[in-house]
């Protein structure tokens, strides 16, 4: 009896719904940090990954595919000193290596690398 | 008998899946005629370059969007104000609600004030709230935990009261302690109109938080909609407003709208 | 009902106001809280007399009252219209409500921007969000009670002769209007929120915009006023207009025993 019940109820979307919603919205709120987050070695130079864990502060270049918006400055101001834009590269003159970390695991930034000064 | 099952079993799931096609394409029907419409119009209308972008270039600002990772953040940013809120707001209202329900005199007492405070929309208070907190996300949430609060207290107020007496007194009647009857009777009585208060209430919510992300200015889809708009890109505009309604859509339809057909199935004793 | 039953039900509904008073003048005075954050009662009431005394205070709400009546009579009136003639015919129904709902799923507020770019800062921009909160809700509940009319009394009334016209009158529109008129009274409500918000972004008078403005010249005194105005002017509304509205039309044709 019980069975059938919760095979009808199933059926009606009443158990399915949910668990499918609360998957997707999961998803959108989580998803891109913890893919970000997996493939950060990835766009880390070597240079900067033998450095992150010795130096306190980088100075850094952020390579992106496409010329930075307001949106993106907005952020890069927040997390360290900017040394300003060269296309579609944001240099950061100096930047603590957790917040490196934090840009590494952002999926639209394309790469990492050490400015040639650090 | 046998020989025609396996066949039967087929026709049936064929003809679910045309029956579900087919209701797909009546269900989005209008939307076709209506971006067809829109096409037409931002072709071929006399309208300056920003006023109407077509529904191609809404959908590549879309992707865009997506790719430079501003949506996602916003997306993001506007999910996890509701989520938050929301929870605080559930925590705090139900049991509110509650004991509020279950005392007359505090029935009679702060109906009037909740009557009273309800009508003023949380957006009202955010000027006040921007003096107080600044311009922070926290004040975003507060104004959407404000919203969200009323409808939940008083529907769960009402479904408090709603609990027949005899139910009660069963439970006391056999041993039951006070806790017991608020854990077997009262809850699960008022389970129905509780989850109706949290989804007026997560309307009401969502609403405010485009509003007060709007105000606020600090991030989520409503600052990305108005500062779209100092910026003349309608279309990303557009890409905004088409997300804020399918995921209020989707979050109503698919989690608030069962979850509500649920508890009235398995607990609703009341009509509705 | 006896004047002293009347006046006592009066006296319990303001009490809790009272409490809530007192409450807020030991806040102030004990110091709980850094004095520009909230400023005393007393403060509030002067302030509220300075506004009504240099006339900003009518012409605002005059203007934000003006703006709704507008919206909301378009709205409502369209509203209802379109929702009666697309409930009529089933398929039709069937075919613009996933639209209907998903524009009402679209709040008001987040047209705010797009309403800009059409139409500029100013009273336009804020008539259209309010039209956009108030039309599609009413829509879809028309169009929604239209639709819960069973069939059988339209089969009915057409049995008996009648034609489209007496369909409408006497089957649908009384069977769709405890829909109709929740519509109306949740579009009030919303319609209201959204003057306040389109105000607050995109005009420069109103009870928002007064707020809004309020907070820019650190006048939280003044933010208080309108704050109350707001809940004063709704409850007057509701209380005076929407629940005996709905009072006299859904408990007169009997759909509904009580109502609160």
């Amino acid at each position: 009896m019980k069975v059938e019940r919760f095979i009808r109820r199933f059926r009606d979307g009443v158990i399915w719904r949910p668990v499918f919603a609360a998957l997707v919205l999961a998803v959108l709120i989580f998803g891109a940090g913890v893919y970000g987050g997996l493939t950060a070695e990835r766009r880390m130079a070597p240079e900067v990954k033998a450095v992150l864990n010795t130096q306190r502060y980088l100075g850094i270049a952020v390579v992106l595919d496409f010329p930075p918006e307001e949106f993106h400055m907005k952020y890069f101001q927040a997390i360290g000193t900017m040394g300003g834009v060269n296309g579609t590269t944001v240099l950061m003159r100096r930047i603590m290596a957790e917040q490196v970390r934090e840009l590494a695991g952002h999926y639209w930034i394309r790469r990492i690398e050490l400015l040639p000064s650090s | 008998m046998p020989a025609s099952e396996p066949t039967t079993k087929i026709a049936t799931r064929a003809f679910r899946l045309r029956r579900w096609l087919w209701r797909l394409a009546r269900a989005s029907g209008a939307f076709l005629i209506l971006i067809a419409i829109w096409a037409l119009l931002s072709r071929f209308a006399d309208l300056p370059d920003y006023f109407l972008p077509s529904p191609l270039a809404v959908a590549a600002s879309m992707g865009d969007l997506v790719a430079k990772g501003v949506l996602t953040a916003h997306i993001h940013a506007s999910l996890l104000h509701l989520l938050i809120a929301a929870l605080i707001g559930i925590a705090v209202a139900v049991p509110l609600g509650l004991a509020i329900g279950l005392n007359r005199y505090a029935a009679g007492f702060f109906y009037p004030l909740f009557n009273f405070f309800q009508s003023i929309s949380g957006i009202a208070w955010t000027p006040l709230l921007i003096i107080w907190f600044g311009f922070s996300e926290l004040t975003i949430i507060v104004v959407v935990n404000y919203t969200i609060l009323f409808p939940v207290v008083f529907n769960t107020m009402i479904g408090a009261r709603t609990v027949p007496r005899t139910y009660i007194h069963a439970v006391r009647t056999l041993g039951g302690s006070r806790w017991r009857v608020i854990r077997d009777v009262i809850v699960p009585g008022a389970l129905p109109h509780i989850v109706t208060g949290v989804r007026l209430g997560l309307a009401y919510g969502w609403r405010a938080l485009i509003a007060a992300e709007m105000l606020v200015a600090a991030d989520g889809l409503g600052y990305m909609i108005f500062s779209a708009q100092a910026t003349h890109l309608t279309s990303r505009i557009m890409v905004g407003m088409i997300i804020i309604g399918l995921l209020w859509m989707f979050i109503d339809q698919f989690l608030l709208r069962p979850l509500e057909e649920a508890t009235i199935q398995r607990w609703g004793m009341v009509h509705r | 009902m006896s004047l002293q039953r009347w006046s006592w039900n009066i006296a319990a509904a303001l009490f809790p106001f009272a409490v809530l008073l007192v409450a807020w003048q030991l806040i102030t005075v004990a110091k709980l809280v850094p004095p520009n954050f909230l400023p005393t009662p007393h403060e509030v009431f002067v302030a509220w007399l300075d506004v009504i005394k240099d006339g900003s205070y009518v012409a605002n709400i005059g203007a934000s009252l003006v703006r709704l009546g507008v919206g909301f009579a378009v709205s409502t009136i369209l509203g209802i219209v379109l929702g009666v003639l697309m409930g009529l015919h089933r398929g039709i129904a069937d075919f613009f409500q996933p639209l209907a709902s998903f524009f009402n799923a679209l709040s008001g507020i987040a047209w705010a921007p797009l309403a800009i770019t059409w139409f500029g800062l100013g009273p336009a921009a804020v008539t259209f969000i309010i039209w956009n909160s108030i039309f599609f809700l009413v829509l879809f509940n028309t169009l929604v009670g239209v639709k819960a009319v069973p069939m059988i009394y339209e089969n009915a009334v057409l049995t008996l002769g009648g034609n489209r016209w007496q369909v409408i009158a006497h089957v649908l529109l009384p069977g769709a209007l405890p829909s109709m008129i929740t519509g109306l009274r949740m579009g009030m409500g919303f319609g209201w929120r959204a003057l306040i918000v389109a105000e607050m972004i995109a005009a420069s008078s109103g009870l928002g915009f007064m707020i809004f403005d309020a907070r820019y010249i650190q006048r939280p005194d003044l933010i208080l006023v309108g704050i109350v105005t707001i809940g004063l002017i709704w409850l007057a509304t509701d209380r005076l207009l929407l629940v005996p509205l709905e009072r006299w039309t859904i408990e007169r044709w009997g759909l509904v025993s009580k109502l609160q």
